[in-house]
Protein backbone atom coordinates (compact mmCIF):
# COMPACT_ATOMS: atom_id res chain seq x y z
CA UNK A 1 0.00 0.00 0.00
CA UNK A 2 2.55 2.45 0.78
CA UNK A 3 4.29 2.12 -2.64
CA UNK A 4 1.21 3.75 -4.51
CA UNK A 5 1.68 7.30 -3.25
CA UNK A 6 5.44 6.51 -5.08
CA UNK A 7 4.00 4.62 -8.31
CA UNK A 8 2.05 7.98 -8.22
CA UNK A 9 4.32 10.56 -7.68
CA UNK A 10 6.42 9.04 -10.40
CA UNK A 11 3.59 8.75 -13.12
CA UNK A 12 3.27 12.37 -12.63
CA UNK A 13 6.51 13.21 -12.98
CA UNK A 14 7.10 11.23 -16.01
CA UNK A 15 3.97 12.78 -18.17
CA UNK A 16 4.82 16.10 -16.82
CA UNK A 17 8.63 15.01 -17.98
CA UNK A 18 6.84 13.92 -21.40
CA UNK A 19 4.95 17.16 -21.78
CA UNK A 20 8.02 18.88 -21.28
CA UNK A 21 9.69 16.98 -24.12
CA UNK A 22 7.24 17.28 -27.19
CA UNK A 23 7.62 20.20 -28.96
CA UNK A 24 5.45 23.54 -28.75
CA UNK A 25 2.45 23.80 -31.25
CA UNK A 26 3.73 25.46 -34.39
CA UNK A 27 2.68 29.36 -33.87
CA UNK A 28 0.22 29.32 -36.60
CA UNK A 29 -2.76 31.62 -36.88
CA UNK A 30 -5.52 30.83 -38.55
CA UNK A 31 -7.67 34.20 -40.25
CA UNK A 32 -10.02 33.14 -42.83
CA UNK A 33 -12.82 30.68 -41.67
CA UNK A 34 -14.50 27.90 -43.84
CA UNK A 35 -16.81 30.73 -45.97
CA UNK A 36 -14.05 32.95 -46.13
CA UNK A 37 -11.48 30.60 -47.46
CA UNK A 38 -14.10 29.11 -50.18
CA UNK A 39 -14.89 32.90 -51.21
CA UNK A 40 -11.84 34.03 -51.52
CA UNK A 41 -9.69 30.91 -52.39
CA UNK A 42 -11.14 27.77 -53.18
CA UNK A 43 -13.33 28.69 -55.62
CA UNK A 44 -11.79 30.89 -57.65
CA UNK A 45 -8.62 28.71 -58.15
CA UNK A 46 -11.39 25.70 -58.49
CA UNK A 47 -12.99 27.77 -61.44
CA UNK A 48 -9.82 29.04 -62.89
CA UNK A 49 -8.58 25.66 -63.08
CA UNK A 50 -12.14 24.32 -64.60
CA UNK A 51 -12.21 26.81 -67.33
CA UNK A 52 -9.02 25.91 -68.69
CA UNK A 53 -10.19 22.57 -70.53
CA UNK A 54 -12.98 20.94 -71.83
CA UNK A 55 -14.66 21.60 -75.16
CA UNK A 56 -17.45 23.68 -76.87
CA UNK A 57 -18.70 22.56 -79.70
CA UNK A 58 -20.58 24.95 -82.20
CA UNK A 59 -21.52 25.87 -85.43
CA UNK A 60 -17.88 26.61 -86.13
CA UNK A 61 -16.68 23.40 -85.17
CA UNK A 62 -15.36 22.12 -82.06
CA UNK A 63 -12.92 24.44 -80.08
CA UNK A 64 -10.63 22.58 -77.40
CA UNK A 65 -10.32 25.03 -74.23
CA UNK A 66 -7.26 25.72 -72.75
CA UNK A 67 -4.39 28.00 -72.07
CA UNK A 68 -2.93 30.04 -75.09
CA UNK A 69 0.62 31.42 -73.63
CA UNK A 70 2.85 30.98 -71.32
CA UNK A 71 1.05 33.46 -68.57
CA UNK A 72 -2.07 31.36 -69.04
CA UNK A 73 -0.38 27.81 -67.87
CA UNK A 74 1.46 29.93 -64.95
CA UNK A 75 -2.19 31.15 -64.04
CA UNK A 76 -3.65 27.57 -63.87
CA UNK A 77 -0.47 26.25 -62.59
CA UNK A 78 -1.36 28.64 -59.40
CA UNK A 79 -4.85 27.94 -59.41
CA UNK A 80 -4.04 23.99 -59.03
CA UNK A 81 -1.17 24.74 -56.76
CA UNK A 82 -3.38 27.11 -54.64
CA UNK A 83 -6.24 24.14 -54.40
CA UNK A 84 -3.37 20.89 -53.54
CA UNK A 85 -2.23 23.38 -50.41
CA UNK A 86 -5.78 24.74 -49.80
CA UNK A 87 -6.60 21.38 -48.56
CA UNK A 88 -4.27 21.67 -45.90
CA UNK A 89 -5.14 24.35 -44.83
CA UNK A 90 -9.03 23.08 -44.25
CA UNK A 91 -7.17 20.76 -42.03
CA UNK A 92 -6.11 23.23 -39.60
CA UNK A 93 -7.84 24.40 -36.37
CA UNK A 94 -10.62 25.68 -36.14
CA UNK A 95 -11.51 25.08 -39.48
CA UNK A 96 -11.70 21.04 -39.06
CA UNK A 97 -15.10 19.88 -38.58
CA UNK A 98 -13.90 16.36 -37.32
CA UNK A 99 -10.87 13.73 -37.55
CA UNK A 100 -12.83 11.57 -39.84
CA UNK A 101 -14.67 12.71 -43.33
CA UNK A 102 -13.59 15.98 -43.00
CA UNK A 103 -10.12 15.23 -43.26
CA UNK A 104 -10.34 12.46 -45.96
CA UNK A 105 -12.19 14.75 -48.08
CA UNK A 106 -9.18 17.72 -47.50
CA UNK A 107 -6.38 14.85 -48.34
CA UNK A 108 -8.08 14.25 -51.18
CA UNK A 109 -8.01 17.69 -52.34
CA UNK A 110 -4.66 18.23 -51.53
CA UNK A 111 -4.25 14.72 -53.63
CA UNK A 112 -6.32 16.02 -56.70
CA UNK A 113 -4.57 19.48 -56.32
CA UNK A 114 -1.36 18.00 -57.05
CA UNK A 115 -2.63 15.85 -59.60
CA UNK A 116 -3.48 19.16 -61.23
CA UNK A 117 -0.45 20.89 -60.50
CA UNK A 118 1.52 17.85 -61.85
CA UNK A 119 -1.19 17.98 -64.74
CA UNK A 120 -0.60 21.64 -65.76
CA UNK A 121 3.39 21.50 -65.48
CA UNK A 122 2.59 18.69 -68.17
CA UNK A 123 0.73 21.14 -69.68
CA UNK A 124 -1.89 18.01 -70.67
CA UNK A 125 -5.62 19.38 -70.86
CA UNK A 126 -6.90 15.99 -70.99
CA UNK A 127 -5.32 15.39 -67.89
CA UNK A 128 -6.61 18.65 -66.40
CA UNK A 129 -9.81 17.86 -67.42
CA UNK A 130 -9.97 14.54 -65.77
CA UNK A 131 -9.04 15.13 -62.25
CA UNK A 132 -11.44 18.05 -62.79
CA UNK A 133 -14.21 15.81 -62.36
CA UNK A 134 -12.45 14.22 -59.64
CA UNK A 135 -11.97 17.60 -58.22
CA UNK A 136 -15.83 18.32 -58.78
CA UNK A 137 -16.84 14.86 -57.19
CA UNK A 138 -14.63 15.44 -54.01
CA UNK A 139 -16.06 19.21 -53.32
CA UNK A 140 -19.39 17.84 -53.94
CA UNK A 141 -19.21 15.08 -51.53
CA UNK A 142 -17.38 17.50 -48.62
CA UNK A 143 -20.83 19.95 -49.49
CA UNK A 144 -23.08 17.21 -49.16
CA UNK A 145 -21.83 16.05 -45.35
CA UNK A 146 -20.80 19.79 -44.36
CA UNK A 147 -22.52 23.18 -46.61
CA UNK A 148 -25.57 23.40 -44.62
CA UNK A 149 -27.93 24.71 -48.03
CA UNK A 150 -27.16 21.16 -49.47
CA UNK A 151 -27.12 18.99 -46.72
CA UNK A 152 -30.39 20.03 -45.28
CA UNK A 153 -31.80 20.32 -48.75
CA UNK A 154 -31.25 16.57 -49.50
CA UNK A 155 -32.02 15.54 -45.97
CA UNK A 156 -35.57 17.71 -45.76
CA UNK A 157 -35.79 15.73 -49.60
CA UNK A 158 -35.77 12.18 -48.32
CA UNK A 159 -37.66 12.78 -44.95
CA UNK B 1 -9.34 26.36 -16.36
CA UNK B 2 -8.03 28.29 -19.47
CA UNK B 3 -8.60 24.76 -21.96
CA UNK B 4 -11.97 24.17 -20.60
CA UNK B 5 -13.10 27.50 -21.19
CA UNK B 6 -11.52 27.58 -24.87
CA UNK B 7 -13.26 24.18 -26.29
CA UNK B 8 -17.09 26.49 -25.94
CA UNK B 9 -15.15 29.42 -27.86
CA UNK B 10 -13.78 26.96 -30.64
CA UNK B 11 -17.03 25.39 -31.02
CA UNK B 12 -18.73 28.42 -31.30
CA UNK B 13 -16.42 29.54 -33.48
CA UNK B 14 -17.23 26.19 -35.64
CA UNK B 15 -20.45 26.73 -36.42
CA UNK B 16 -20.05 30.44 -37.42
CA UNK B 17 -17.80 29.11 -39.66
CA UNK B 18 -19.98 26.58 -41.16
CA UNK B 19 -23.64 28.76 -40.41
CA UNK B 20 -23.46 30.34 -44.02
CA UNK B 21 -21.37 28.16 -46.02
CA UNK B 22 -20.90 28.88 -49.83
CA UNK B 23 -24.29 28.74 -51.18
CA UNK B 24 -23.57 29.37 -54.51
CA UNK B 25 -23.19 25.41 -55.19
CA UNK B 26 -26.52 24.60 -53.96
CA UNK B 27 -29.09 23.76 -56.28
CA UNK B 28 -31.70 26.83 -54.00
CA UNK B 29 -28.93 29.51 -54.32
CA UNK B 30 -28.99 29.41 -58.20
CA UNK B 31 -32.61 28.00 -59.76
CA UNK B 32 -36.32 28.09 -58.29
CA UNK B 33 -37.81 24.41 -57.86
CA UNK B 34 -41.26 26.19 -58.22
CA UNK B 35 -40.09 27.90 -61.60
CA UNK B 36 -40.47 24.51 -63.62
CA UNK B 37 -39.91 25.25 -67.53
CA UNK B 38 -40.42 23.17 -70.91
CA UNK B 39 -38.14 24.14 -73.59
CA UNK B 40 -38.29 23.02 -76.73
CA UNK B 41 -35.10 24.31 -78.83
CA UNK B 42 -32.80 23.74 -80.83
CA UNK B 43 -29.16 23.24 -79.91
CA UNK B 44 -26.85 26.18 -80.88
CA UNK B 45 -23.71 25.18 -78.68
CA UNK B 46 -22.68 22.81 -76.03
CA UNK B 47 -20.12 23.83 -73.39
CA UNK B 48 -18.79 19.99 -72.19
CA UNK B 49 -16.70 21.75 -69.39
CA UNK B 50 -16.18 21.05 -65.82
CA UNK B 51 -18.07 20.96 -63.09
CA UNK B 52 -21.17 20.88 -65.58
CA UNK B 53 -22.14 20.94 -68.80
CA UNK B 54 -24.16 23.76 -70.66
CA UNK B 55 -26.46 23.51 -73.61
CA UNK B 56 -27.73 26.62 -75.51
CA UNK B 57 -30.81 26.56 -76.94
CA UNK B 58 -32.93 28.85 -79.17
CA UNK B 59 -36.10 28.76 -78.32
CA UNK B 60 -38.88 29.82 -80.27
CA UNK B 61 -42.19 31.56 -78.47
CA UNK B 62 -45.57 31.56 -80.09
CA UNK B 63 -45.01 35.44 -81.11
CA UNK B 64 -42.20 34.55 -83.27
CA UNK B 65 -39.63 35.97 -81.58
CA UNK B 66 -36.34 33.34 -80.33
CA UNK B 67 -34.94 33.13 -76.96
CA UNK B 68 -31.40 32.07 -76.30
CA UNK B 69 -31.61 29.40 -73.23
CA UNK B 70 -28.57 28.03 -70.95
CA UNK B 71 -29.31 24.97 -69.67
CA UNK B 72 -26.95 23.49 -66.62
CA UNK B 73 -26.43 19.42 -66.67
CA UNK B 74 -24.56 17.27 -64.50
CA UNK B 75 -20.31 17.03 -64.65
CA UNK B 76 -19.58 15.60 -68.06
CA UNK B 77 -18.34 12.52 -66.32
CA UNK B 78 -22.21 11.57 -64.71
CA UNK B 79 -23.76 12.55 -68.50
CA UNK B 80 -21.21 9.92 -70.37
CA UNK B 81 -21.99 7.58 -68.04
CA UNK B 82 -26.14 7.88 -68.66
CA UNK B 83 -25.26 8.12 -72.47
CA UNK B 84 -24.73 11.70 -73.33
CA UNK B 85 -21.35 12.59 -74.72
CA UNK B 86 -19.68 15.88 -76.39
CA UNK B 87 -21.21 14.81 -79.51
CA UNK B 88 -24.38 13.81 -79.04
CA UNK B 89 -26.22 16.97 -79.53
CA UNK B 90 -24.69 18.56 -82.15
CA UNK B 91 -25.86 21.85 -83.36
CA UNK B 92 -29.37 22.31 -84.79
CA UNK B 93 -30.75 19.14 -82.87
CA UNK B 94 -34.41 20.14 -81.39
CA UNK B 95 -34.65 18.85 -78.18
CA UNK B 96 -37.23 19.19 -75.20
CA UNK B 97 -35.53 19.85 -72.04
CA UNK B 98 -37.73 19.72 -68.18
CA UNK B 99 -36.38 22.08 -66.22
CA UNK B 100 -36.27 24.65 -63.22
CA UNK B 101 -35.80 28.43 -64.28
CA UNK B 102 -33.13 30.56 -62.59
CA UNK B 103 -34.17 32.54 -59.57
CA UNK B 104 -32.93 35.56 -60.82
CA UNK B 105 -35.40 35.27 -63.64
CA UNK B 106 -32.40 34.96 -66.75
CA UNK B 107 -32.74 32.25 -69.45
CA UNK B 108 -31.07 29.94 -67.73
CA UNK B 109 -32.34 26.71 -66.25
CA UNK B 110 -31.41 23.06 -64.43
CA UNK B 111 -31.79 20.49 -66.50
CA UNK B 112 -33.53 17.73 -65.13
CA UNK B 113 -35.15 16.02 -68.13
CA UNK B 114 -33.77 15.53 -71.95
CA UNK B 115 -35.85 14.37 -74.64
CA UNK B 116 -33.62 13.73 -77.72
CA UNK B 117 -35.55 13.89 -81.67
CA UNK B 118 -36.78 10.19 -81.27
CA UNK B 119 -38.14 9.85 -77.73
CA UNK B 120 -35.99 9.02 -75.92
CA UNK B 121 -35.14 10.82 -72.63
CA UNK B 122 -32.13 10.71 -70.30
CA UNK B 123 -31.66 12.66 -66.83
CA UNK B 124 -30.27 15.62 -67.47
CA UNK B 125 -29.37 17.24 -64.12
CA UNK B 126 -26.66 17.57 -61.10
CA UNK B 127 -27.43 14.56 -58.66
CA UNK B 128 -26.85 15.70 -55.10
CA UNK B 129 -26.64 19.46 -54.91
CA UNK B 130 -30.56 19.64 -53.30
CA UNK B 131 -32.17 19.56 -56.75
CA UNK B 132 -36.39 18.71 -56.20
CA UNK B 133 -35.03 15.47 -58.57
CA UNK B 134 -32.74 14.04 -55.37
CA UNK B 135 -35.78 13.40 -53.80
CA UNK B 136 -35.92 10.30 -55.64
CA UNK B 137 -32.93 9.10 -56.91
CA UNK B 138 -34.24 5.71 -57.93
CA UNK B 139 -36.61 7.01 -60.23
CA UNK B 140 -33.33 8.81 -62.74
Amino acid sequence: MRILPFIAILAAALLLGCNRMQPAPPPFKSVADVKQMMDMLVDPAADGFWNESGQIVSAAGIEQLGPKNSEEWTKVQDNAMLLAESGNLLMMSPRAQDDDQWMKAARALVDEGQEAYQATQAKDVDRMFAVGADLYDTCLHCHQLYMPAIRDALKALNK
Amino acid sequence: MRITMAIPAVGLGLLLAVGPVLAHHAFSAEFDAKKEVKLTGTVTKMEWVNPHAWIHIDVKKPDGKVEQWMIEGGTPNALMRRGLTRDSLPPGTVIVVDGYQAKDGSLRANGRDLTFPDGRTLFLGSSGTGAPYDKDPAAK
